[in-house]
């Protein structure tokens, strides 16, 4: 008995000395990054040494403004490193790219660059896999914009409006792929579970704003003078640069009232649920009851973002968005009957311009959807044109 | 003009001085060709009494006139000349770094929608990247 209660001990007393080792050689090994900035910045450093010639020709096919070729390929070959960098960031929920909020103005973001040109090489290579008929996986080469626009991030303002870039060039491509499949009905209900998942709504230009009003409204000081200016080193900003520079204190301090003024009205009514044409006109009368010759009008005009462009922004990417979905639906009744319907179907997405449904026009190839209402900052009026294969 | 420099070695002078990127008279150059006239100036400048510069048309002369028509030509060209094309607003264009901050950006879509920020977020690739480490790990070593 005792002789058993040893060897029982014993046994035990291996079991845990084994199991301790194993444990702690897996804890020396660390886990993968969890901040996906590491990742597209590691994307970054293995993107091939192409020359502009070629940049331009991945750009032009990421735009849709040049077809995928085999030259187009051939650029891509070269860049599956860099693919599989950005592929292994999408999972990952969290992004840091380390911008310092402590230079202000003058905080450089070079990651935009890089990320708008890594958004092309994506979007090409979901050209080819359509090209090559594997619309399954072009599709989710678009719908990556969406994540890229996740981790490019809201704050600071800039880096919301090349989110929504990277987002509207995406929902351009899956237009064109969604006409292509039309006919697979299994493919577009992916498709259409995959859009209905969230992914970036919670992006917004509210909480960009509020960081660049607090930035610039610590820079609005005769002591911080020179470090806006630093900011406005372009040519073309000179004058004011010039102006700004002999501004007196009194004037820099009013420029200061009219901007933190005008910057809380826009954040309250970008921030409430009216509709576009209502939140335009809110907007643009903000600056119109000071008087024009103000001079510090115009240093508050200068320094305040353009907030027509920034709604219409916000505006346009729902629209891709509302139009892509109605279009999916659209397209799955052609695959499920082998015809387009006659009118636009009930409980669409709607028009975010207009608050109305889009107009659906039926064409030679397949069906456009229009915006009923105007983008007001750009005097244009958006439209969807599936052509099915 | 004498007999010995006619229409193309007026040309060929001209094209020489103003066939560069920064077109320059050649006064050491000059001198050197034109030893017995660089004299003669240097002589008659030197001369006091009468107060007054006498021109002495000869040949010497002929030779000094032609020289001096010569770089009065060159001198009118370079001033009339345009510069080469360089547009005013890069004359002292913002730098690659400084078009990568965040106001130059924003200023950029404010100005040329998302296509001027897209030109300008591509043009500073030119200078930064994409770079490529062109080396595989393993060969660092």
């Amino acid at each position: 008995m005792k002789r058993a209660n040893s060897w029982l001990l014993a046994a035990l007393s291996a079991a845990i000395l084994v199991t301790s080792w194993a444990s702690s050689a897996r804890a020396v090994i660390p886990p993968d990054p969890n901040n996906a900035a590491l990742l597209y910045y590691q994307a970054f450093i293995t993107l091939p040494d192409l020359d502009k010639g070629a940049r331009d020709h991945i750009a032009e096919v990421a735009r849709g403004t040049a077809a995928p070729s085999e030259k187009t390929r051939k650029y891509l070959e070269e860049c599956h490193t860099t693919l599989s960098f950005a592929d292994a960031a999408r999972d990952v929920q969290v992004c840091d790219w380390g911008f310092r909020y402590s230079q202000g103005f003058e905080g450089m973001m070079p990651y935009l660059a890089q990320i708008r040109f890594l958004s092309y090489v994506v979007l090409a290579d979901g050209r080819i896999r359509a090209l090559d008929g594997d619309y399954k996986g072009a599709l989710e080469r678009c719908l990556q914009m969406r994540t890229f626009a996740r981790h490019i991030g809201d704050d600071p303002l800039i880096s919301y409006i090349v989110g929504v870039a990277v987002q509207r060039l995406g929902y351009d491509r899956m237009v064109e792929v969604i006409g292509l499949a039309a006919k697979d009905a299994e493919l577009l209900g992916w498709l259409r579970n995959e859009l209905a998942t969230p992914v970036n709504e919670l992006l917004s230009p509210v909480t960009p704003l509020k960081i660049e009003k607090e930035i610039a409204e610590d820079l609005m000081q005769v002591s911080k003078r020179d470090k806006l200016l630093a900011a406005l080193t372009a040519p073309e900003h000179r004058d004011m640069a010039k102006f700004y520079a002999s501004a007196d204190e009194a004037t820099l301090a009013r420029a200061k009232q009219l901007y933190s003024t005008y910057l809380t009205s826009a954040l309250a009514i970008l921030g409430a649920a009216m509709p576009y044409e209502q939140a335009h006109r809110e907007l643009a009368g903000l600056v119109n009851t000071v008087d024009a010759n103000d001079p510090s009008l115009a240093i508050a005009r200068f320094i305040m973002p353009a907030l027509g462009s920034i709604l219409s922004a916000r505006t346009s990417v729902e629209a891709d968005v509302s139009a892509t979905k109605a279009g999916v639906e659209i397209c799955l009744q052609y695959a499920q009957k082998g015809r387009f319907p006659q009118v636009l179907p009930a409980d669409l997405p709607k028009d975010p311009f207009s608050g109305q449904d889009f107009q659906y026009e039926r064409t030679r190839s397949g069906f456009v959807l229009r915006c009923r209402g105007k983008d007001l900052a750009k005097d244009k009026t958006y439209e969807y044109p599936f052509a099915v294969k | 003009m004498s007999e010995h420099k006619g229409e193309p070695w007026l040309d060929r002078q001209l094209r020489r001085a103003v066939g560069g990127d920064t077109p320059s008279f050649d006064a050491e150059s000059w001198k050197r060709r034109h030893r017995d006239e660089y004299e003669a100036l240097l002589a008659r400048a030197g001369q006091s009494g009468r107060g007054r510069v006498r021109w002495v048309w000869g040949r010497r002369g002929a030779g000094l006139a032609v020289a001096a028509a010569v770089i009065l030509a060159v001198g009118m060209f370079l001033t009339n000349e345009p510069r080469r094309t360089i547009p005013p607003e890069d004359l002292v264009a913002a730098s690659p770094a400084e078009m990568m901050n965040m106001m130059s950006l924003r200023l950029a879509y404010e100005q040329g929608g998302f296509d001027g920020l897209d030109r300008q977020l591509l043009s500073t690739l030119d200078e930064f990247g994409p770079r490529s480490l062109g080396v595989p790990s393993w060969r660092l070593f």
